[in-house]
C-alpha cells in the first residue's frame, strides 16, 4: 500500500514541477489563430447592461479576477480573445451565449473551474457530471444560460435548493421515520457533495458519509459486522425515509435474514451457526434479532454483538 | 386512497393529449409546493420577519405525533427572518437568517445562520442549530399479543433528545490562483433513545426495557487551500476530528461506554491539463483513528478498557479525456488500505484482541457520448477487489474458552456495468433512461484454534450479490404552464449463499411517482405528487417457518397522494390548500398471528393569508396530521396558527 502512496505523491510532484506556461483552456473550442486579448474594457464599451449585472459580484470587469498562471482577466477569461469581436464592430469572433448554450454540461462547468478550482479537481466523479447540466443551472447565471432554478443563495433551507429538480425525493421526506431535511434541521448537503462524488481519498466514501455524525458506527471493533465494514450502512438502513424506527428498511427479522437465513431455521437447527442454542421459542415469542444482539454495528466484548 | 390514485393517474394521461404547445423542456422539472414550509417563510433575498403564535392540540398517542412532528405541548412562539444587505460600494453582502421557537424540555429550538462575502475577496458561514427529537414510549415492533387493544405497556416518561450543531467556515482570496479555507464544527448530543424499545427476553407483551442515553460530542478542525498555475490545480486539506461521550442501555442489562475518537485526516488533489483536451488527475490521502474507550456491560457488572487505531491510506489516478466532440472518457485506478488493532483489557490482562488489514484495488471506465441525435449516452464500469485478512482472539476469558483464536481471510470481486440515456423527445418531452447491473462475490475461507474444536463464532461463508436496477422518467411540458413529471423505479436483487445449495433471499422493489404543478391561471395554480411503491423481501428454498413464527418476509406497499392549490383571490387575499394521504401496508409476514400491518397517515393544511398592508400581512392556518394504524399508536393532531409578517 504504500508503495501505492509513492506512486500518487510522486505523481502529484511531476506534475508540479511540469506546470508552467498558460493553459489553452478555450481548447475545445475553434479559437481563431489571428484572436487577441483586448481587455474587459473595451467590453464594457457597448455591454454597459451586463457590466452592471455583474458590477456586485465576483465576475466583475473592474475587479479584473483571472484565470490564475494564464494572464487571462475579467470577460475574455470566458468569452475568448476579443480583438476581432471588438475590430467588427460586434460581429467578429467570440464566444457567445450561443457558443456557450452549444457546449456540453461539462464543457461549460470547465469555463467556470479554470478560476473555482476545487470544483474543478472533483466534478469529474460527481454525479452531475455529464449529466448536461453545468454550473449555472444550480447556481442561477441567468445571463448566460437562462436557468430558471433559483441561486442557492435563495433559500433558507437549503435543501429546498435541491428539491427544484430532486422532487421525487420529497416522498421519502414525508415518511415518519426520516432525517428532518425538509424541517430544516440537516441539509442534503450535509450528506451529499453535489460537486464531487463518493471521496477517492478515503476507504470507503459511503460509510464515511453516515460515520461523520454516527461516529459510534466506526468503531475499531474487535468484533465488527461485516454489512458495516464490507458493505454499506444502506444494506438495512434508509437513510432519507423509512416506514421503520432506525430508518430500517423492513420491520422484522428478515432485516437480518437477508443474510443470515439458514435452510432449516427451526429447532433442528441449534448448534449451527446460529449459535449454541435453538432459536425456536425466542422467534416463537415474536422477538427481534436486535432484542439480544444489540451491539448490531460491532461489539468489543461480544463476538455475537450481545451483550451479557 | 385507490380512487385517489385512479385520479392521478387520469390526471397524469390528459396531457399527453396537450404536447403540441410551445414550452421547453430543458426548464427545470415539475416542482413541489412547499407543503413543509412555515407560515412566512419566504425565497428570494428580501429582508422578512414572521411572528407566529401555534396551539398545538392531541388527541390519542400524545408521544407518538411528538415523535413523528417534534412537537410536544401545547402553546408555541415561533418565528422567522431573513436580514439580507447588499454594500452599493464595496459589493460586500450580509445575510442573517433563522427560524425557532419554543420547545418542550430545552427552551428555545430552531436555527440561526449568518453569510457575509466579498466577492473575489473572502467569504464566511456561521450556522447554528438546536432540535429536539421525542421518542415513542411503547415498541414499534410487532407483537402478537400486541394488537389494538390494548395498547402495550409503555415508558413512563417520553424519552427527549436535544442536540445543538454549530459550524463555521473561512474562505480568503490571497491571491489569483491561491485560496485558502479553514472551518470548525461542533456537534452535541443529550438525553434519552427509546428507538426500537425491546431488549433481551423482553418481547411478546412484556414492557419495553431498552431506552439509551447519548451524551456525546463531535467536533471538527480543518484548514485547506487550493492553489492553480497555468495548467496546474491542486487542494491541499488537514483535518482533525474529535469525538467523546457516554453512551449507554439504562435499563434492563445496562451497558455503558465512554468513549474518545480522534482522528487526523490529510488530502491532497490535483489535476493537470496535459492537452487542452485531456487532464490528469491525482488524489490521495491519509488517516489515523484512534479509540480509548471504557465498558461496563451484563449483569455482574464486568467492565473492560478498548485502545484501538485504524490507519487509512488511499490515493487515485484518473484521466478525463475528450476524445472527439461527443465523447469523454474518464477512466481511474483507485488502490486503498486499511489496518485497524484493537485491544480490550479486563482486570489488566487481555480480554480480547483482533488484528484486521485490508486492501482495495478499484479500477473504472466511464464514457459519455452525445453522437445520437438529442441523445446523451453514458456508459459505466467499474471493478474493485478488496481482500482482508482479520485476526481475533481471546487470551483469557472467565467463562469460556481462554486462548481461542480465530481467523478469516477474505476476498470480495465486485462488478457494476451501468448504462444510463438522456433523450429529448420533442421540444416538449425529455426521457431518462437507466440500467444498473451489479454483482459482489465473496469468498470466505475461515481457521480456528478452539479448546472445543468448534469455530469460535460464525461467519456467512461464500456468497454472492447480485442487483438489477432501472430507472425511467419522463419530463413533459404538455404547456408552458404545465410541468408533469413521471417515472418509475426498479430493484431486483438476490443474495445466494454457497454453503447454503438452493436457498436465497431476493429484494424486488418497484416504484411509479409524478409530479404536477399546473399555473392554470394567473391566480390559481394546482399541484400534485402521486407515487405507489411495492417491496418484497422474500426466502426462496426454505421451509415455510412455523405457524407460531412471525416476521421473516417482508411485502411492504406504499401508496402517496398528495393535491393541492393555491389561489389568488383578491390582491390581498391568498388561500392555499393540501391533503396528503400515504398509505402503508406490509402483508408479508401471514403466518404471523398479526398477518398485516396496515397504516394510514393523512394531512391537511389550509391557509389564508391577507396582505393588509404593503409591508404587512396576516396569516391564520389550520394542518391536521393523522396517524390511523392497526396496532395501537393512532393520534389526531390539530395544529392552529395565527402569524404576522413584514418585509423591510
Amino acid at each position: 500500500m504504500r508503495g501505492y502512496l509513492r506512486i500518487v505523491v510522486g505523481s502529484a510532484i511531476i506534475l508540479a514541477v511540469q506546470a508552467a506556461g498558460a493553459a489553452d483552456h478555450l481548447g475545445h473550442l475553434d479559437v481563431p489563430a489571428t484572436a487577441t486579448y483586448v481587455g474587459s474594457q473595451d467590453c464594457a464599451m457597448c455591454h454597459e447592461d451586463i457590466v452592471a449585472f455583474y458590477q456586485h459580484s465576483a465576475h466583475s470587469p473592474e475587479r479584473g479576477l483571472g484565470v490564475a498562471g494564464s494572464g487571462v482577466y475579467g470577460c475574455e477569461a470566458c468569452h475568448g480573445p476579443a480583438s476581432g469581436h471588438v475590430e467588427g464592430g460586434g460581429d467578429g469572433w467570440i464566444v457567445t451565449g450561443a457558443v456557450l448554450r452549444g457546449l456540453s454540461g461539462d464543457q461549460r462547468a470547465a469555463m467556470c473551474t479554470q478560476c473555482h478550482v476545487s470544483m474543478d479537481l472533483h466534478y469529474a466523479d460527481s454525479p452531475h457530471a455529464g449529466t448536461g447540466i453545468s454550473c449555472a443551472d444550480c447556481h442561477g447565471d441567468q445571463v448566460h444560460y437562462g436557468s430558471e432554478a433559483r441561486p442557492a443563495t435563495d433559500f433558507r433551507n437549503r435543501s429546498e435548493f435541491c428539491l427544484q429538480c430532486h422532487s421525487a425525493v420529497v416522498a421519502d421526506f414525508r415518511l415518519p421515520f426520516r432525517h428532518r431535511v425538509l424541517e430544516g434541521h440537516l441539509a442534503c448537503a450535509d450528506c451529499h457533495d453535489h460537486h464531487r462524488g463518493p471521496d477517492p481519498a478515503a476507504w470507503d466514501g459511503v460509510n464515511q458519509t453516515c460515520l461523520g455524525c454516527h461516529p459510534q458506527m466506526a468503531g475499531p471493533f474487535v468484533f465488527e459486522h461485516s454489512a458495516v465494514s464490507g458493505e454499506e450502512c444502506l444494506s438495512c438502513h434508509r437513510p432519507h425515509g423509512s416506514h421503520h424506527d432506525k430508518l430500517l428498511n423492513q420491520d422484522g427479522n428478515g432485516l437480518c435474514l437477508q443474510c443470515h437465513f439458514e435452510v432449516t431455521f427451526r429447532a433442528a437447527d441449534g448448534w449451527g451457526d446460529w449459535g449454541r442454542f435453538s432459536h425456536e421459542g425466542l422467534l416463537a415469542g415474536e422477538a427481534r434479532c436486535y432484542d439480544c444482539h444489540r451491539d448490531v454495528h460491532g461489539s468489543n466484548v461480544s463476538p455475537t454483538f450481545w451483550d451479557r | 386512497m385507490r380512487s385517489c390514485l385512479m385520479t392521478i393517474v387520469a390526471l397524469a394521461a390528459i396531457p399527453a393529449f396537450w404536447l403540441p404547445t410551445t414550452a421547453g423542456a430543458d426548464e427545470l422539472p415539475a416542482q413541489v409546493q412547499r407543503i413543509w414550509a412555515p407560515d412566512g417563510d419566504q425565497i428570494g433575498q428580501t429582508s422578512h420577519a414572521t411572528a407566529t403564535l401555534l396551539v398545538n392540540d392531541v388527541r390519542g398517542d400524545q408521544t407518538k405525533a411528538a415523535e413523528d412532528w417534534s412537537l410536544l405541548g401545547d402553546i408555541f412562539g415561533y418565528g422567522l427572518f431573513g436580514y439580507h444587505r447588499l454594500d452599493g460600494v464595496t459589493s460586500r453582502r450580509i445575510a442573517w437568517r433563522g427560524a425557532g421557537g419554543n420547545v418542550e424540555g430545552s427552551g428555545l429550538a430552531g436555527d440561526l445562520g449568518f453569510a457575509t462575502t466579498l466577492p473575489g475577496v473572502y467569504g464566511v458561514r456561521i450556522n447554528y442549530s438546536a432540535h429536539d427529537l421525542y421518542y415513542d414510549r411503547d415498541s414499534e415492533v410487532r407483537a402478537a399479543d400486541f394488537q389494538d387493544p390494548p395498547a402495550p405497556p409503555a415508558l413512563g416518561a417520553t424519552p427527549h433528545l436535544s442536540w445543538q450543531r454549530g459550524a463555521f467556515d473561512f474562505r480568503y482570496q490571497v491571491a489569483d490562483g491561491l485560496q485558502i479555507k479553514l472551518g470548525a464544527s461542533d456537534l452535541r448530543r443529550d438525553g434519552s433513545k427509546a428507538s426500537l424499545l425491546r431488549g433481551t427476553f423482553v418481547h411478546g407483551d412484556s414492557p419495553p426495557q431498552v431506552q439509551a442515553v447519548d451524551k456525546s460530542r463531535i467536533n471538527e478542525f480543518w484548514l485547506g487551500g487550493t492553489y492553480s498555475t497555468g495548467r496546474l490545480a491542486s487542494e491541499l486539506r488537514l483535518s482533525f476530528r474529535g469525538s467523546d461521550g457516554a453512551r449507554a442501555y439504562v435499563a434492563n442489562d445496562p451497558h455503558e461506554r465512554d468513549e474518545e475518537r480522534k482522528e487526523y485526516q490529510g488530502r491532497l488533489a490535483a489535476a493537470y491539463d496535459v492537452t487542452p483536451a485531456t487532464r490528469l488527475l491525482v488524489h490521495g490521502g491519509l488517516s489515523r483513528l484512534e479509540l480509548l474507550g471504557n465498558e461496563s456491560w451484563g449483569r455482574q457488572g464486568r467492565a473492560a478498557a478498548v485502545d484501538g487505531d485504524t490507519e487509512t491510506q488511499a490515493g487515485q489516478l484518473a484521466v478525463v479525456s475528450r476524445l472527439n466532440p461527443v465523447t469523454v472518457l474518464r477512466a481511474s485506478a483507485r488502490f486503498s488500505g486499511q489496518q485497524s488493532d484493537v485491544r480490550v483489557d479486563e482486570d489488566q490482562r487481555v480480554l480480547y484482541a483482533a488484528d484486521r488489514t485490508r486492501d482495495r484495488q478499484e479500477y473504472r471506465v466511464l464514457v459519455d457520448n452525445a453522437s445520437l441525435r438529442d441523445t446523451r449516452l453514458r456508459l459505466q464500469y467499474r471493478y474493485s477487489k478488496t481482500n482482508q485478512e482479520n485476526t481475533t482472539a481471546q487470551d483469557d476469558r472467565p467463562d469460556w474458552n481462554p486462548g481461542d483464536t480465530q481467523t478469516l481471510d477474505q476476498e470480495a470481486t465486485r462488478h457494476d456495468l451501468a448504462l444510463t440515456s438522456r433523450t429529448r423527445l420533442s421540444r416538449q418531452a425529455r426521457l431518462k433512461l437507466g440500467v444498473q447491473w451489479m454483482s459482489v462475490e465473496v469468498d470466505q475461507d475461515r481457521t480456528w484454534d478452539t479448546e472445543s474444536g468448534d469455530p469460535w463464532y460464525g461467519v456467512l461463508g461464500d456468497h454472492k450479490r447480485t442487483r438489477l436496477g432501472w430507472d425511467l422518467a419522463l419530463q413533459m411540458r404538455p404547456r408552458r404552464n404545465l410541468p408533469l413529471d413521471i417515472g418509475y423505479q426498479g430493484r431486483d436483487q438476490t443474495l445466494e449463499r454457497t454453503e447454503r445449495g438452493g436457498a436465497e433471499t431476493t429484494w424486488q422493489v418497484n416504484r411509479v411517482f409524478a409530479s404536477v404543478n399546473w399555473l392554470a391561471t394567473g391566480r390559481l395554480t394546482v399541484y400534485g405528487m402521486a407515487s405507489y411503491g411495492k417491496e418484497t423481501y422474500e426466502l426462496v428454498g426454505v421451509e415455510d417457518p412455523a405457524a407460531t413464527m412471525g416476521a421473516f418476509n417482508y411485502d411492504g406497499t406504499t401508496a402517496r397522494f398528495m393535491p393541492g392549490a393555491v389561489l389568488q383571490v383578491t390582491r390581498t387575499l391568498q388561500l392555499e390548500g393540501m391533503y396528503e394521504g400515504i398509505h402503508y401496508e406490509n402483508t408479508g409476514h401471514e403466518s404471523a398471528r398479526l398477518s398485516a400491518v396496515e397504516a394510514d397517515h393523512d394531512r391537511g393544511l389550509l391557509r389564508a393569508r391577507w396582505q393588509a398592508r404593503p409591508r404587512l400581512a396576516v396569516s391564520a392556518a389550520y394542518r391536521r396530521n393523522m396517524l390511523d394504524e392497526n396496532r395501537w399508536d393512532d393520534y389526531i393532531q390539530d395544529l392552529y396558527s395565527v402569524s404576522l409578517s413584514g418585509t423591510f
